[in-house]
């Protein structure tokens, strides 16, 4: 599959701060993809430069093939994006400012198409009210809205649930995902709400300090097990010999742990072993466990 | 050239709709009203009718709605019109910076140069419509106190006194508008260049005021009266040139030229800045 999304050995120092180090990922069409990372980590940094609005200091961003450094215009012509929090000019009515950030797109958007991302977002019946008149639910529809024309083939979402009450945060979990469904949309997105990430994206990148600790499929990390043994501290040698690593309260297993061999073991050592059972990992355990915390 | 249209036209629905923009040329209003009061005082007509009859003409001929309207227009647009058009062109830019609306034109696929160039036709027809606004208010509040009559034009600094009648005078009013408008159009170009740097959009109007004050008293400093020609400010004057007997064509030609050199170099290290810079938060 070919890749909408290319990131290649991307660099950006501010002064003499490094924001990202040699970034490089690849994120295929027609995937929901993750950008996770505390607050400073780069992320935003790398969709800056996705979008254009940041220059790298090395390196290079690729938008369905097209550079983004050199070949802008072309880059972003079937993008639509939320870079950071969405603003729009107050004293405009909703669908004014949908058809200004629109005529930027320097196509000719069809009324109807436009109506169509409306009503796609739920703002139908509010378009016509003042900005300063919306919450902060209806303005991240707005966001959402205007970047859903004319069509794109990418979106790029930072922080879309930010500020969204559960029932906000659940209708924009399905919009992304009629997105990718209905229209083949590929998606990138950031979040702080790693439970939303866990439902939504195929594959994730976590960035720490600046550079990418983890990116793939983050359901093919290493099983977790919950061991009560007794006594313990005999088994750890057994526990090493089968490659397990404690992790906080639980163990990290290697691919292709056996369990069944590692009780025969611990019983024929003469330990009790009271409960043996694999642990489901959260988004969230994973990604504290990446980044060392 | 259709979609750069239709992108100017929403550029100028975003001037045009905001209350801001309403109150300046109230405020305008105001000001003009003001000064038409001040010119209808007693020691002011007298001294008025001095330099008219002085000069072998007859007052009541020439203190008329053109001859106020013209003052009025005068005090208003060195008072006002600096400010205003400072406060939109430097808050044109660097207000969408700070309020992250830039941020979401940039994500789209137009370029910084083209988005540059639709704010900054954006000010230019706001620089154009608010010199038309001021002329033709300041011409109606010198028609309705003062009617009909000749034009009396006295600018010392230019060295300019000249006495047309009413068809004529009108005539070179009409012609000093839009020059005006090009005078005027290098303060938007002034706030502009600072609405493209890193800055607050307040500190890009101060800077943009600072600059035409301290070139205006500098100019009027004596021992700079040799190179007073240099100054920005004398430049921008070269409008009122269109009132003396014999327009000085090449004098204006000059004077424009330069201001389009200054105004063009402004643009393009504005727009250099600009795209050098980030925008992230």
């Amino acid at each position: 599959m070919n890749a909408m999304v290319s990131l290649r050995s991307l660099h950006k120092t501010f002064g003499r701060r490094p924001a990202i180090e040699d970034i490089s990922l690849d994120v295929p069409e027609g995937e929901i993809f993750g950008l996770l990372g505390h607050n400073g980590a780069g992320k935003s940094t790398t969709f800056g430069i996705l979008l254009g609005m940041v220059a790298p200091s090395r390196g290079e961003a690729f938008i369905a093939g097209h550079s983004v450094q050199k070949n802008r215009h072309l880059a972003l012509a079937r993008v639509g994006a939320i870079f950071e929090t969405p603003s729009f000019y107050e004293y405009l009515s909703g669908w004014e400012n949908l058809r200004f950030f629109v005529s930027l797109s320097g196509q000719d958007v069809p009324r109807h198409e436009l109506e169509a991302a409306v009503g796609l977002v739920g703002l139908g019946d509010r378009i016509g009210d003042p900005v300063k008149n919306y919450s902060h639910g209806m303005r991240q529809r707005l966001g959402l809205a205007q970047a859903l024309v004319p069509r794109p083939r990418f979106i790029l979402l930072d922080e879309p649930t930010d500020g969204l009450d559960p029932l906000g945060i659940r209708e924009m979990r399905g919009l992304i995902r009629r997105l990718r469904g209905e229209f083949g949309i590929t998606v990138m997105l950031s979040s702080h709400l790693l439970s939303e990430v866990e439902q939504l994206c195929d594959r994730v990148a976590i960035l720490h300090s600046g550079r990418m600790v983890f990116c793939g499929e983050w359901h093919g990390a290493p099983d977790r097990w919950r061991l009560d043994l007794d006594p313990l501290a005999p088994a750890g040698e057994i526990l090493n010999a089968h490659g397990l690593r404690r992790v906080q309260d639980v163990w990290a297993a290697p691919a292709g742990f056996d369990p069944a061999g590692l009780v025969e073991a611990l019983v024929r050592a003469g330990i009790q072993v009271r409960e043996v059972r694999p642990v489901r990992q959260t988004l969230e355990d994973f990604y504290l466990e990446t980044i060392g915390r | 050239m259709r979609i750069f249209l239709r992108q100017l036209g929403g550029e100028l629905r975003k001037l045009f709709a905001r209350k801001r923009t309403y109150i300046g040329f109230a405020a305008f209003l105001g000001v003009e009203l003001v000064v038409l009061g001040l010119l209808r005082l007693p020691k002011v007509q007298r001294g008025l009718e001095r330099l008219l009859e002085g000069a072998g003409y007859a007052a009541a001929d020439y203190l008329s709605g053109l001859t106020l309207g013209l003052m009025i227009m005068l005090s208003t647009v060195f008072l006002l019109g600096a400010l205003y058009l400072a406060l939109v062109a430097g808050d044109v830019v660097s207000k969408e910076v700070e309020d992250g609306t830039l941020r979401m034109m940039l994500c789209r696929p137009a370029g910084r140069n083209r988005i540059l160039a639709l704010k900054f036709c954006a000010c230019l027809i706001y620089t154009a419509v608010l010199t038309l606004y001021i002329a033709a208010t300041a011409l109606a509040a010198g028609y309705l106190h003062a009617g009909g009559g000749g034009l009396f034009v006295f600018a010392p600094t230019e060295g300019i006194f000249a006495i047309y009648e009413a068809g004529p005078g009108l005539a070179r009013i009409a012609l000093g508008i839009p020059l005006l408008a090009l005078s005027l159009s290098t303060i938007t170009t002034i706030g502009f260049f600072f609405s493209c740097l890193k800055m607050k959009p307040a500190a890009a109007t101060i800077l943009t005021l600072s600059v035409l004050f301290v070139d205006t008293i500098l100019k009027n400093i004596p021992f700079f009266s040799g190179i007073r020609d240099w100054f920005l400010t004398a430049k921008m004057s070269a409008w009122a040139l269109v009132f003396e007997y014999r327009i000085p064509r090449e004098i204006l030609i000059e004077e424009y030229a330069w201001l389009a050199a200054f105004n063009i170099t402004l643009l393009v290290l504005g727009a250099l800045a600009f795209s050098a810079r980030d925008f992230k938060s």
